[in-house]
């Protein structure tokens, strides 16, 4: 099996965009990549993509449509549904068709679009077709009980986890402060103004204990990544970044787990020490990370399962800045979820977007010097599921 | 009956339901494995087997964990939603919780009841903290 490297990523702002379309912001995230790749689109074999979004009207042939668009005839084509770990499932599918020789050169991207919570609450009595999507969303179990989000799912999990490691709220609340420091020096986030702990506290409760400023918007953005192997890439490209490990685990459980903790994940702790021991590496090398969380309190538990810090520590190192860049592990120097924004279907792709930007030393205002070694993690439903990518510098 | 338009994805969601208008809790069970499982399914998950048997459940079972949701719409807004860990191994649940959120403490004993759907026509349960005497 070949190694494969990065060289190319390109990725559109992150907002609620509602006059754009899905493919408009696809291809401005294509061109980028592309051009940014310094390849033709012509040597693009292989186009793998994501649905757009979980409750919009099914949009189909997504892939095909994209390569009539930019006239790009591929050897391989595919869109991978893997609910919020999508478009890191694809890129894994990308990855292992270079590694297996038969692709020189893949395109991967993924663009979000979806109705606002706000959208879908005005047309949620009428609409037929949201009520159908929600249900299949949350099955026979929890869509008739009111469920049209995960938010009740998640802030159970939260409370559970703060209940069984003592952790406050303020604590919790520290995260978000950070995240916005974070985001306000990345163009590319939806928000930018620096909040407080007091004003995370204050913001509206959603669903105790999760407050609005510890949630994250729902986005929409676009954002693709060009691969071909490591020894195509040194070739070609000045500063590759290869994919060095590898890691997937899925739970037997949707949402709400039937039996076990709902304060621990076990997926995100079995993929992630997969893809540590493909890359030969330990949690302790990791300089530069991003990971997929929707509420503060979750992203918190999940730096804790990646292995950075121990169980109910994690709340205690941001306060004391060890995730900040020059601390123990940068995490989330795009502005996470939270503050970059979540576009979930592409969100994985804005993930290593900014991994590669860092490991380049692209990241400008946010860089964080001399990293090295970078992490990605992604996970869907309730993370009943979750992948990880190890990406080096070389 | 499951359908195109319907959120039951199997014919044991239906029966499920049908029960609840009886005013019966209950899921199914595998006789081979003489394992009871929740949510009922039309195979045991843990040998496949199809030949189930439908069992009443006591009701009874403890609150994991809870919240506000206030995008109830079915119910009344805000409205409490907890998980529930029904006796004997059995599964977790997630439900409505027919008490007040403040006071409300996770461990506290529940029980079954049910209850009509003021929007969709169909019955529907809930879990009530029992008394301790």
């Amino acid at each position: 099996m070949r190694r494969v490297a990065i060289i190319g990523v390109g990725m559109t702002d992150v907002g609620v965009f509602e006059d754009a379309t899905p493919m408009e912001l696809g291809v401005n995230a294509i061109v980028d990549a592309v051009n940014d790749a310094g390849v033709d689109k012509n040597d693009i074999e292989s186009v793998v993509t994501t649905p757009v979004g979980y409750v919009l009207d099914s949009q189909k042939f997504v892939a095909q449509r994209m390569v009539e668009y930019l006239g790009i005839p591929t050897r391989t084509m595919a869109e991978i549904d893997c609910g919020g770990a999508s478009s890191l499932a694809a890129l894994r599918y990308a990855a292992h068709e270079v590694a297996g020789g038969r692709i020189d050169t893949a395109l991967v991207y993924a663009s979000h679009w979806e109705f606002t919570t706000g959208q879908m609450l005005a047309r949620y009595a009428e609409d037929t077709h949201l009520v159908r999507m929600a249900n299949s969303l949350y099955g026979s179990y929890d869509s008739r009980y009111g469920v049209i989000s995960p938010m009740a799912h998640y802030a159970m999990c939260i409370q559970r986890y703060m209940l069984e490691c003592g952790v406050e709220a303020e604590q919790i609340a520290a995260l978000p402060v950070v995240l916005r420091e974070n985001a306000s020096k990345n163009p590319r986030a939806m928000f930018a103004e620096q909040i407080s702990v007091e004003d995370v506290l204050s913001s509206k409760m959603l669903s105790p204990p999760v407050h609005l400023l510890e949630s994250c918007p729902m986005s929409h953005g676009a954002a693709a990544v060009v691969l071909t192997s490591e020894e195509n890439a040194s070739e070609t490209c000045e500063r590759p970044v290869v994919l060095t490990g590898y890691g997937e685990a899925h739970d037997d459980s949707h949402f709400i787990p039937s039996s076990g903790d709902m304060s621990r994940f076990p997926s995100v702790q079995r993929s992630a020490r997969e893809a540590y021991e493909a890359a030969l590496i330990g949690s302790s090398d990791v300089d530069v990370a991003e990971v997929y969380g929707v509420f503060a309190g979750v992203e918190l538990m999940c730096y804790e399962e990646l292995g950075f810090f121990e169980r109910g520590q994690a709340p205690a190192a941001v306060e004391k800045g060890r995730t900040r860049a020059g601390g123990d592990v940068a995490i989330n120097t795009s502005g996470g979820r939270l503050s970059l924004g979540h576009a979930p279907y592409a969100t994985p792709l804005f993930e290593v977007f900014e991994v590669v930007s860092q490991l380049r030393g692209e990241a400008g205002d946010r860089q964080v010097p001399g990293a090295r070694v970078g992490l990605v993690q992604a996970e869907h439903g309730m993370i009943n599921g979750s992948i990880v990518f190890v990406l080096e510098a070389v | 009956m499951p359908g195109f338009l319907s959120d039951l994805e199997d014919t044991a969601a239906a029966r499920f339901y049908e029960e609840l208008e009886r005013g019966r809790f209950m899921t199914t069970r595998c006789p081979v494995c003489d394992h009871t499982f929740f949510p009922p399914r039309i195979v045991c998950p843990r040998c496949l087997g199809s030949e189930l048997d439908w069992v009443e459940l006591s009701g009874r079972g403890t609150l994991y964990a809870f919240t506000q949701q206030h995008h109830a719409l079915a119910h009344r807004k805000p409205e409490v939603v907890g998980a529930v860990d029904l006796e004997g191994d059995v599964g977790r649940i997630f439900t409505v919780i027919d008490a007040p959120f403040e006071g409300l403490e996770v461990g506290t004993a529940v029980k079954v009841s049910f209850f009509r759907s003021p929007v969709f026509d169909i019955m529907l349960h809930k879990f009530k903290p029992v008394l301790s005497d």
